[in-house]
C-alpha cells in the first residue's frame, strides 16, 4: 500500500509515525514533496486538499479524511466520483465535542454571563434558575456528533430533542425530522446547539426566521459549521433580545476577520474553532484501520454520500 | 407540632413559600416564623433556621429535630449550648446533589479546555486555539468525598477524567483513587491539577488551603473552592494566583458573605467570584425532604441524613 499525505497545513511527522506503526508495510508519502509518480498511490489521506488535485492520482482506491467535515472537498468539481470517501469518526474527537457542548448548556443554564457582569459590579446577588429537567436542550444535526452530545446532556437530566433529515433512536432524546418537524422542534427549545455540516441544504438555514420560533430568550451554540447561518439576522436577534446569548466556535470565515462584529457583541462567546480537533494519536488509528480495510479489499467504514453531501 | 423557621435570604427563602409548601405535605403543621410569630417555645417541635443566636436553640425543651438549610452545618455546631440529643438534619436532596455536580462539571470543563483563555482573547480580538491534555490525562482532585463529593467524582470519571478524591476515612468509588488521611494529602495535591474543595468545615479544616498547602499543586493548578471560604486563607491564594503557580480559581464561599466590596477577590482578572450560588434547593424538593423526615422521627424512625456530633460534619 502506498499513501500520499495530503495536508499542507499539518505535521506529517506523528501520522508517519501512528500509521506505519498500526499499517505494517505501508509507504507513507508525503504530498507533493515525496509523490514523483502519481499512478502509484493506492490512498489519498488528506485534509482540505487544493482543488483539482485528487483527480491527478488515476489509480485511488479510497480517499480518507482526517477531518469530520468534508464540504470543502466535495466542492472540488474535479472529484473522482467513482472513488470511496471515508470520513473521519473519531471517538475522541465526539468526546471533545461533547464536553465543549456541555460546557455551554451548563454555562448558559447556570447563568454564568449575569454572574460575571455582577462580578465586575461588585453586586452579589444569586438567581434562582429551574432544574435541568425544565431545561429544554436542542441538538440541529442528529448524527454520531449530535447523539453523543443529546446522551451527555439527557444523562444530565436535561429534556433533550435532536432534529435530523431522518427519524434517529436515541434513549431519552425525542426525535424530530425532516422538513415539518423544524418549527415544532424550534418551539421547545430553550438552548439550541447547530451540529450541522456545511451542504447546499443547510447553507444560511438559521435564519431570523428559524430563529424567530424559538421562545424569547432562548440561547444558541453552534459547533456545526458557520454557512449554516445568517450572521446579520443571529446578531439583529441579539439585538433585539430574542436570543439571550450565543456561543460560537464556528465561522464563514476562519480566523475570524479583526473587525468582524461577532467578536466585540456583549452577548457573543466566542472560541477559535476549538470544540474538536483531530490529534494524529487517536485519529490516526481510525484512519489506519480504514487503510487496513482498503488494502483488504473492503470499503472505509464511514463512507461519504456524494448525494448528500456528508 | 410546631415548625420554627428563620430563613436568612429573604429572596429565596420565602416564609410564605415554605409555609405553603410545607403545609401542603403535612396540613396539620404549626408553621412558626422566628424571631417575631415563636410563641410559647415549648410549642416547637422542629426548627428550620439559618445560623441561629448562640444559646438559641437550647430554649425549645420539645426540639425533636433541626433542620438546615443547606449542607453545612458549622454555624449550628458552633453554638456551646447546643441541646444534646437532637438530631441534626442536614438538607443534602438528590436535587441539591445534582446542581453540585452540574457547577463542579462546569468548572472543570471551564479550565480544562481552556475557557478563560478564550474570554481573554475575546476582548483582544485574537484568534488562538488552545490544545491541552485529554480528560483522561487531566487529573482532578475532589478535597472531600462526602455525598456531594461522591457524586460528582462518579460523574467526572464517566466524563472520562482521571479523578482521585482526599478523605478522612477510605471512600470506596469505582476508578477514584482514594487517598486518606494527614499523611496523604500532600501527595493527594502533588498528582491535582484542578482541585475542587467540598470540605465540610470543622476546627481542622480552617486554613487547610494555605501558601504550603497551595505550593503542592503542580504549577499551573486550578482551585474551584464550593465548600466554605474559611478553609483558604485568602491572601495566601492571591499570592498563588499572581506568581501563576496558580493559573486560576473560581470561588463560590468567602470568609465573609456577601464578600465585602474592598475585597481583592472581586477585581482579580483570574478569579471569579460567585455569590454562594454553586447549589440551591428548589424550596418544593427541600420541603419534601424535610416532611419525608418529620413523618419518620413521628413513626419513631431515625432520620437521614444526621450529622455525627463527634466528626462535625
Amino acid at each position: 500500500m502506498i499513501i500520499a499525505f495530503i495536508n499542507e497545513e499539518g505535521n506529517p511527522a506523528p501520522w508517519r509515525k501512528v500509521l506505519t506503526e498500526e499499517v505494517p508495510g505501508l509507504d507513507f508519502r508525503v504530498w507533493p514533496d515525496e509523490v514523483d509518480d502519481p499512478a502509484e498511490i493506492d490512498i489519498a489521506v488528506v485534509a482540505l486538499p487544493p482543488p483539482g488535485l485528487l483527480k491527478t492520482f488515476p489509480n485511488l482506491k479510497a480517499i480518507l479524511s482526517m477531518w469530520a467535515g468534508v464540504e470543502s472537498m466535495l466542492r472540488d468539481p474535479d472529484l473522482p466520483r467513482n472513488v470511496p470517501i471515508g470520513r473521519l469518526v473519531d471517538r475522541a474527537m465526539t468526546r471533545d465535542m461533547t464536553h465543549h457542548v456541555v460546557h455551554w448548556v451548563l454555562h448558559y443554564h447556570r447563568d454564568a454571563n449575569r454572574y460575571a457582569e455582577q462580578q465586575r459590579e461588585g453586586k452579589w446577588q444569586s438567581h434562582p434558575y429551574p432544574e435541568v429537567a425544565e431545561r429544554r436542550i436542542g441538538i440541529l444535526g442528529l448524527g454520531a456528533l449530535g447523539g453523543d452530545a443529546a446522551c451527555a446532556l439527557a444523562n444530565l437530566g436535561f429534556t433533550v430533542a435532536g432534529w435530523s433529515a431522518n427519524p434517529k433512536s436515541f434513549d431519552d432524546v425525542e426525535s424530530f425530522y425532516g422538513s415539518d418537524g423544524l418549527i415544532p422542534f424550534l418551539e421547545r427549545t430553550d438552548i439550541l446547539v447547530s451540529l450541522l455540516p456545511s451542504t447546499p441544504t443547510t447553507e444560511g438555514l438559521i435564519n431570523g426566521t428559524i430563529l424567530a420560533h424559538l421562545p424569547a430568550g432562548a440561547y444558541f451554540i453552534n459547533v456545526g459549521r458557520g454557512g449554516a447561518v445568517v450572521d446579520t439576522d443571529l446578531i439583529a436577534a441579539l439585538d433585539s433580545g430574542a436570543i439571550a446569548g450565543a456561543a460560537l466556535d464556528v465561522f464563514r470565515t476562519e480566523p475570524l476577520p479583526a473587525d468582524d462584529p461577532f467578536w466585540r457583541h456583549p452577548k457573543v462567546d466566542l472560541t477559535p474553532h476549538v470544540a474538536s480537533h483531530t490529534t494524529p494519536r487517536t485519529a490516526g488509528r481510525e484512519v489506519a484501520e480504514d487503510i487496513r480495510r482498503v488494502a483488504g479489499g473492503g470499503s472505509p467504514r464511514n463512507l461519504v454520500d456524494l448525494g448528500r453531501g456528508y | 407540632m410546631a415548625l420554627l423557621f428563620g430563613g436568612y435570604l429573604a429572596d429565596i427563602h420565602d416564609p410564605d413559600v415554605w409555609r405553603a409548601l410545607l403545609r401542603r405535605h403535612l396540613p396539620e403543621l404549626d408553621f412558626r416564623t422566628w424571631p417575631d410569630g415563636v410563641g410559647d417555645p415549648r410549642d416547637i417541635t422542629f426548627t428550620l433556621v439559618h445560623d441561629p443566636a448562640m444559646g438559641e436553640l437550647k430554649r425549645y425543651p420539645n426540639l425533636k429535630a433541626i433542620f438546615t438549610f443547606g449542607a453545612g452545618i458549622e454555624h449550628i455546631m458552633k453554638d456551646p449550648d447546643l441541646p444534646a440529643g437532637v438530631p441534626i438534619v442536614r438538607l443534602v436532596s438528590p436535587d441539591l446533589v445534582d446542581r453540585m455536580s452540574e457547577f463542579i462539571i462546569y468548572w472543570v470543563l471551564h479550565y480544562h479546555r481552556g475557557f478563560h483563555r478564550f474570554s481573554t482573547q475575546e476582548r483582544q480580538a485574537h484568534w488562538e486555539k488552545y490544545r491541552g491534555p485529554t480528560t483522561a490525562e487531566r487529573r482532578v482532585g475532589i478535597l472531600g468525598v462526602g455525598e456531594l463529593g461522591a457524586d460528582a467524582a462518579e460523574k467526572l470519571i464517566g466524563f472520562g477524567f482521571n479523578v482521585a478524591g482526599w478523605s478522612r476515612r477510605p471512600k470506596s468509588i469505582a476508578n477514584m483513587e482514594s487517598f486518606v488521611g494527614g499523611d496523604n494529602f500532600l501527595p493527594f495535591l502533588a498528582r491535582t491539577e484542578i482541585l475542587v474543595c467540598l470540605l465540610a468545615t470543622t476546627p481542622a479544616t480552617e486554613g487547610i488551603i494555605n501558601a504550603r498547602t497551595l505550593a503542592a499543586l503542580p504549577k499551573g493548578a486550578f482551585l474551584i473552592n464550593l465548600a466554605r471560604g474559611a478553609h483558604v486563607v485568602d491572601d495566601d491564594l492571591i499570592v498563588a494566583v499572581d506568581s501563576g503557580h496558580v493559573a486560576a480559581a473560581a470561588l463560590d464561599v468567602f470568609h465573609q458573605e456577601p464578600l465585602p466590596a474592598a475585597h481583592p477577590f472581586w477585581r482579580h482578572p483570574r478569579i471569579t467570584v460567585t455569590p454562594h450560588a454553586a447549589a440551591w434547593h428548589a424550596p418544593e424538593h427541600a420541603a419534601e425532604h424535610i416532611v419525608r423526615n418529620i413523618r419518620c422521627i413521628l413513626d419513631g424512625k431515625p432520620p437521614h441524613p444526621v450529622v455525627d456530633h463527634a466528626a462535625g460534619y
